[in-house]
């Protein structure tokens, strides 16, 4: 009889769906590496915090900034203070109540001196520019009462809005602010609570947050799986995940004969980064002759044959934008001379389907023309800490706008900005970037967007490989799946469901 | 017989089919009306929201901030339930539609009929402004698509309302008219009336009728009522005399005999050839005679007082059968 309900209860494993009904499994190239916002600086985490997390303000679909745990806010007439009035009756995960208090704690943790997203905060009045801020009482950011918060600002700046709505300025509960470990647990606000990590088999469950403000989330779970490209396409064909947006597909793979194909642009830009802290690109000869060698076009053509000719650092659709009119860049083979002898390792992404293709691809460009070039597929996790410590000489990596405003895409090349893979240290640059923050006049600082584009491009710190078009495999079992302009991270799950008589099928219609 | 109406009836139902018509006509004209001035409406509307648009979108698109261009298009379109694309070298560069569109080739849509400044396909208006400035070489396009669905509700709905008031006002005039139609009827009955009471020769008193026509036709009546009477005595006495001077003549005839007869007997009571026997039957034959004649003489004036009354009783009007009239009287 024993041996019969062990029989039943395998069997009944056995022909189990992938996906329980209403557990949504998501692919990512890596999980998390941080759950703390302040820290954050790569598409994992920030993904994985927006599902965790609220923030004050949010991004729709389409980029309008929409209230989230704010339910309305305004700006004073000198466009100097902002106060933001919190939504009632809102909770952490743990049932707490979120009021001001915390806000300001979340809001000040960014400005201190560990943060590494406090560039985007440093407008705030009484904040270091230089090394940021720990003594909060000298921030301008305050609780007027339980549920009003006050922000003031150095100086009038707009943008300062999309950084609210953003990855970064997330609200946590102050009541674990002495709490070492809180961040292998975290609680936030968000659709989803923290459910586990299971790091053997490279997961992360997160489950609906029932008292969510925005009511429950339709599906019940999401796991976060990490995994290469290729793993992941294997597991999409089989329905074992649902969604591929961490992979950038070329639109003529053969996944999405067994899904649905959406794509969208997004706006980031795929780039080799050189560092001017290492040899041979600290010579700005050196990186000249490197980019104008290096096939930009025919890299593009070969992998993402759907993708835009980047002719710029500022994706389209930004100021700052350039087109083809205003710089040409053509690979040009380029004199002997000029060609650096040092060996030059490229690092990219392990986890890219084509990584092999591209290794091949550019070392044959680049030793082809006499460089002496080693391209290096390196882990995710491996190739962020080498991009933070600023050791690699150059790398591939996709450029991707936080926010919607080619200011925060720019600063990232400012001298005193801790941020700078580059280790660029042009003062003209850093003073076109200050003058366009704070030019009102949208013409006016489009035009110094484009300067300090074009400066930028005489510097030679990037080669701009493509704009991406993003192509999303989805499995056919989920509605509601809505791309996000800006970046997969603000993809909204909330929206999202399980068709569940397709999942029983397999994921097919 | 059985073909026969009412003139109430003929009258309500020859309005019938041009009630109808008007009812359809003004339908159709108001509700073709109201389509005009909404689609006129609709499109005017349109161009004024993207010429308004247009100066500062042209901006954004020079600064390429598509960011802001679709937060105001959006805005926009949530107020109008529409949708706005802007189209910037043949690719969708903004559109309040599906985000997927963005940066892909602008697919024109199938235009079926182009009217009032305004582009129509199956189920929507579009509506295009160029942007470009005078010293620029190229120029974008703002599309305005608006929905013909809540026009064409609209438009049926004021169709139906229409129609309905048009009907009930028919109903309400069709009634008015037949009230009209039976009063109007009124004194034509009361014709009718005075022509049956002529034939039935009433004494009911004859009631003046408003119709100055009708008034007319009813004095002509009586008129000729009253001349009828006069010439019905005058041929009733016409009629008299002839019957008088016809006894007469009998009476005359009727006579001959018996006073020839008295004539003799007197003259055989006179002659000496005949002889007293002879003379003694005349004699007793003469008052027989005499007898014979004083009846015959009453007789024929029985005849002639009877016969005068009968004369006065017969009815022009009404005459008797195949026209004679009847002389029962003297076979008495």
């Amino acid at each position: 009889m024993l041996k019969l309900f062990f029989t039943f209860l395998i069997t009944l494993i056995w022909i189990s769906p992938p996906c329980s009904a209403n557990t949504y499994v998501k692919s990512m190239y890596s999980l998390p590496l941080t759950f703390d916002p302040i820290k954050m600086n790569d598409v994992a985490s920030l993904a994985a915090a927006n599902l965790i997390y609220d923030g004050l303000l949010k991004f729709s679909p389409s980029l309008e900034i929409q209230e989230a745990l704010a339910e309305s806010w305004s700006t004073s007439t000198d466009g100097k203070t902002l106060t933001f009035k919190l939504r009632p009756d809102i909770k952490f995960h743990d049932g707490t109540p979120i009021t001001a208090d915390d806000v300001v704690y979340s809001l000040a943790r960014a400005v201190t001196p560990e943060s590494t997203v406090r560039k985007y905060y440093d407008c705030i009045q009484g904040v270091d520019e230089k090394n940021g801020t720990q003594d909060i009482s000298k921030v301008g950011i305050r609780a007027k009462d339980f549920r009003t918060v006050e922000i003031k600002l150095k100086n009038p700046f707009p943008a300062f809005i999309s950084i609210l709505a953003g990855a970064t300025a997330k609200i946590l509960p102050m009541k674990y602010k002495d709490t070492k470990a809180f961040f292998d647990s975290p609680v936030g606000s968000g659709a989803f609570r923290f459910s586990s990590t299971d790091t053997a088999n490279k997961k992360m469950t997160l489950e609906a947050f029932d008292s969510y403000y925005q009511g429950r989330s339709k599906l019940d779970k999401m796991v976060l799986v990490e995994s290469s490209e290729v793993e992941a396409i294997k597991m999409a064909r089989k329905n074992e995940v649902l969604d591929l947006v961490s992979w950038p597909l070329n639109p003529k793979d053969p996944v999405f004969q067994s899904g649905k194909k959406i794509t969208s642009p997004v706006t980031a830009t795929w780039i080799i980064g050189l560092n001017t802290k290492v040899a041979p690109f600290n010579s700005l000869e050196a990186r000249k002759a490197f980019k104008k060698t290096l096939d930009n076009e025919g890299f593009r053509k070969k992998f993402y044959p759907d993708a835009y000719q980047a002719f710029g650092y500022i994706p389209p659709g930004l100021p700052g934008y350039i087109d083809g009119t205003y710089i040409k860049t053509v690979p040009t083979k380029s004199s002997r001379s000029k060609v650096v002898k040092q060996k030059i390792t490229i690092v990219i992404p392990q986890e890219l389907s084509d990584a092999n293709e591209m290794k091949a691809f550019l070392e044959d460009n680049l030793k082809g023309n006499g460089w002496n070039v080693d391209v290096v597929p390196m882990a995710w996790d491996k190739l962020m800490e080498g991009y933070a410590k600023k050791k690699h000489q150059a790398f591939l990596v996709s450029m991707n706008m936080d926010y919607p405003d080619a200011e925060f895409l720019l600063r990232n090349f400012e001298s005193n900005n801790p941020d700078n893979f580059s280790g660029l240290n042009n003062k003209k640059l850093d003073a076109l970037i200050a003058s366009s923050r704070n030019e009102t006049d949208k013409v006016k600082r489009a035009t110094l967007y484009k300067e300090t584009i074009k400066l930028l491009d005489d510097s030679s710190v990037t080669i701009n490989l493509f704009h991406p078009r993003s192509n999303y495999w989805i499995s056919n079992c989920v509605n509601g799946f809505n791309p996000n302009v800006l970046s997969e991270v603000y993809i909204d799950y909330t929206k999202v469901s399980i068709d569940e008589a397709c999942m029983k099928n397999g994921g097919k219609i | 017989m059985s073909d026969q109406i009412s003139i109430f009836k003929y009258v309500h139902k020859s309005q019938t089919v041009l009630r109808w018509t008007i009812t359809l006509l003004i339908t159709l004209a108001i509700s073709l009306a109201f389509a005009t001035m909404n689609l006129s409406g609709q499109i005017s509307s349109s161009k004024k929201i993207l010429n308004a648009l247009s100066p500062y979108i042209m901006t954004q698109v020079e600064v390429n901030d598509r960011i802001e261009i679709n937060r105001i298009l959006n805005s926009v379109t949530k107020a109008e339930d529409s949708k706005l694309v802007l189209v910037k070298d043949g690719k969708v560069f903004s559109t309040t539609d599906a985000t997927l569109e963005l940066d892909l080739p602008f697919s024109a849509p199938l235009i079926k009929l182009q009217l009032l400044d305004g582009l129509f396909t199956n189920n929507e208006i579009i509506v295009i402004n160029t942007l470009k400035r005078n010293d620029s070489s190229s120029a974008s396009e703002l599309y305005l698509y608006s929905p013909l669905t809540p026009i064409i509700k609209k438009t049926v709905g004021i169709m139906a309302i229409t129609i309905l008031t048009s009907i009930l006002i028919s109903i309400l005039v069709s009634f008015r008219t037949r009230r009209a139609l039976r009063k109007a009827l009124q004194p034509l009955s009361q014709l009718h009336d005075e022509i049956r009471n002529l034939k039935s020769n009433s004494t009911d008193a004859s009631m003046p009728i408003k119709i100055k026509e009708l008034e007319d036709i009813r004095q002509t009546i009586i008129s000729t009522r009253d001349e009828l009477e006069i010439a019905n005595e005058k041929i009733a006495k016409q009629k008299a005399k002839e019957l008088n001077a016809e006894s007469y003549k009998r009476l005359i005839h009727d006579l001959h005999n018996p006073v020839a007869a008295l004539r003799q007997m007197v003259r055989i009571q006179t002659s000496p050839d005949v002889d007293d026997e002879s003379k003694q039957e005349a004699l007793e034959s003469v008052p027989v005679i005499a007898e014979e004649i004083l009846q015959q003489v009453t007789a024929a004036k029985k005849n002639l007082e009877n016969e005068s009354n009968n004369f006065d009783e017969v009815d022009l009007r009404n005459p008797p059968i195949s026209g004679k009239l009847s002389l029962q009287i003297l076979n008495n």
